[in-house]
């Protein structure tokens, strides 16, 4: 339970992180590749800050917890945008007829996606192996004058980076994978402890009876000889009680709640446990 | 005539019986042991008191928590009881049995303690109680030669 709940908000948070990215992407695409004068360039800006600010928004008015199927579609609804302006800005800049180092973004947007992708294996591995797959097809797609223009080896920077992001990711993956684990213990440790509470307070409300109970038929059998028989069958069903109080016994061993330090009322200590 | 005096010296021999009988009541009373039992389940302070009362054939002075045995501590210290059984729990923001030991040595109680508990070993409660050297730590239900071994002993 505490464990789907995180998992929830950190899908909200990532979400989050990922719309400002490409709100902020977005404005720097216009400011750095303004005097290119491309305008599917600037639509294509506009588009990623759309869609960063639309995240945001929806981020900022969910009041629910968002499940991990939608939080992958929406952040590869996100990613779009970006691979636009990824194969745009290059292809703008590849018509200029001047040196200039192809790819560059692409490194950034590996790293990006490898520190925010969802978890779901698919989203992410799929969300960074297309920008090395991008590049590769982009590269492919030039003319050989365009190429004149490149430096030796364009294609080795996003491959290289594509290849860390991947480890990057599915080391990142690990890591909220051992949290979950933790979280999911820290939830079970918080069951345990409330049963025991269930437990102490079901002893001690169950244990004065059955000690009045073992008395009273001692008592039973010295004062009234000829209700033996009813005092037997009593004292066979304390002996089931205190067989089933020696199995609470068992279940408590090595579980007792250190914060009990005083005397407490049972009562109320299994109605705050209910 | 002589059934008369025989009557009167009947009724004179009755009442020498009766009054014989009384000092011996009242001898044997003086003489029996005191249990002081503590413990706020008021069915369990009875059924206790009868039995040892009726098996064991000691008196039994019964208390529900400490408020109540200082109120009633002048009667306690008169009849110095040798054996005290208390009850660890003693209900919610009332002083537990371990609170009540130390009030009980801090007053010159020199008798036996021993405490019961609905708890288990290593609630901190008992594990409180284990570390007292000179008391006893019983688990309920106790059985019945334990409490009557523990009286006698006392």
């Amino acid at each position: 339970m505490l464990s789907s709940r995180r998992k929830h908000s950190h899908n909200l948070n990532m979400l989050f992180s990922q719309g400002a990215l490409n709100l902020v992407g977005g404005f720097l695409a216009i400011i750095m590749w303004g005097q290119l004068e491309s305008s599917v360039l600037d639509w294509m800006a506009l588009l990623a800050i759309l869609s960063g600010a639309l995240t945001i928004i929806f981020v900022v008015k969910r009041k629910s917890p968002l499940s991990d199927s939608t939080t992958s579609l929406i952040f590869g609804l996100n990613l779009i945008p970006v691979y636009g302006l990824l194969w745009v800005s290059n292809s703008v800049s590849s018509h200029q007829n001047k040196i200039w180092v192809p790819f560059e973004p692409h490194e950034l947007a590996c790293l990006a996606i490898a520190f925010l992708a969802p978890p779901g294996i698919a989203i992410g591995v799929l969300g960074i192996l297309v920008i090395p797959v991008l590049a590769e097809f982009q590269y492919m797609g030039f003319s050989p004058e365009q190429l004149t223009w490149l430096p030796a080896h364009p294609l080795f920077a996003p491959m290289a980076f594509g290849s860390f992001a991947l480890i990057l990711y599915f080391f990142r993956r690990h890591g909220v994978r051992i949290a979950d684990l933790a979280a999911k213990s820290e939830a079970e440790a918080q069951a345990m402890k409330k049963v025991t509470h269930a437990i102490l307070s079901i002893k001690d409300l169950a244990n004065s009876p059955i000690q009045a109970l073992t008395l009273d038929v001692e008592v039973l059998k010295l004062k009234h000889p000829d209700d033996v028989p009813i005092a037997n069958r009593i004292e066979k069903s304390v002996h089931q009680l205190r067989d089933l109080n020696r199995l609470l016994d068992e279940h408590l061993r090595g579980s007792a709640d250190a914060s009990i330090e005083g005397s407490f009322d049972p009562y109320e200590n299994l109605e705050k446990e209910t | 005539m002589d059934l008369l005096g025989f009557f009167e010296r009947s009724l004179e021999f009755r009442r020498r019986v009766i009054q014989h009988c009384r000092g011996i009541a009242t001898y044997e009373n003086m003489n029996k042991k005191t249990v002081l039992l503590i413990d706020d389940h008021e069915a369990l302070l009875d059924s206790t008191k009868e039995f040892l009362e009726l098996v064991v054939k000691v008196n039994c002075l019964c208390f529900r928590g400490l408020k109540d045995l200082t109120s009633g501590w002048a009667d306690v210290s008169k009849a110095a009881p040798s054996v005290a059984i208390l009850d660890i729990n003693l209900g919610a923001g009332e002083p537990s049995g371990v609170d009540v030991y130390h009030w009980l040595r801090a007053q010159g109680f020199r008798g036996q303690i021993a405490f019961l508990t609905g708890h288990a070993k290593d609630h901190p409660l008992v594990k409180q109680a284990v570390q007292i050297n000179d008391a006893k730590v019983f688990e309920k239900p106790m059985g019945i030669g334990d409490l009557t071994a523990l009286v006698r002993e006392g």
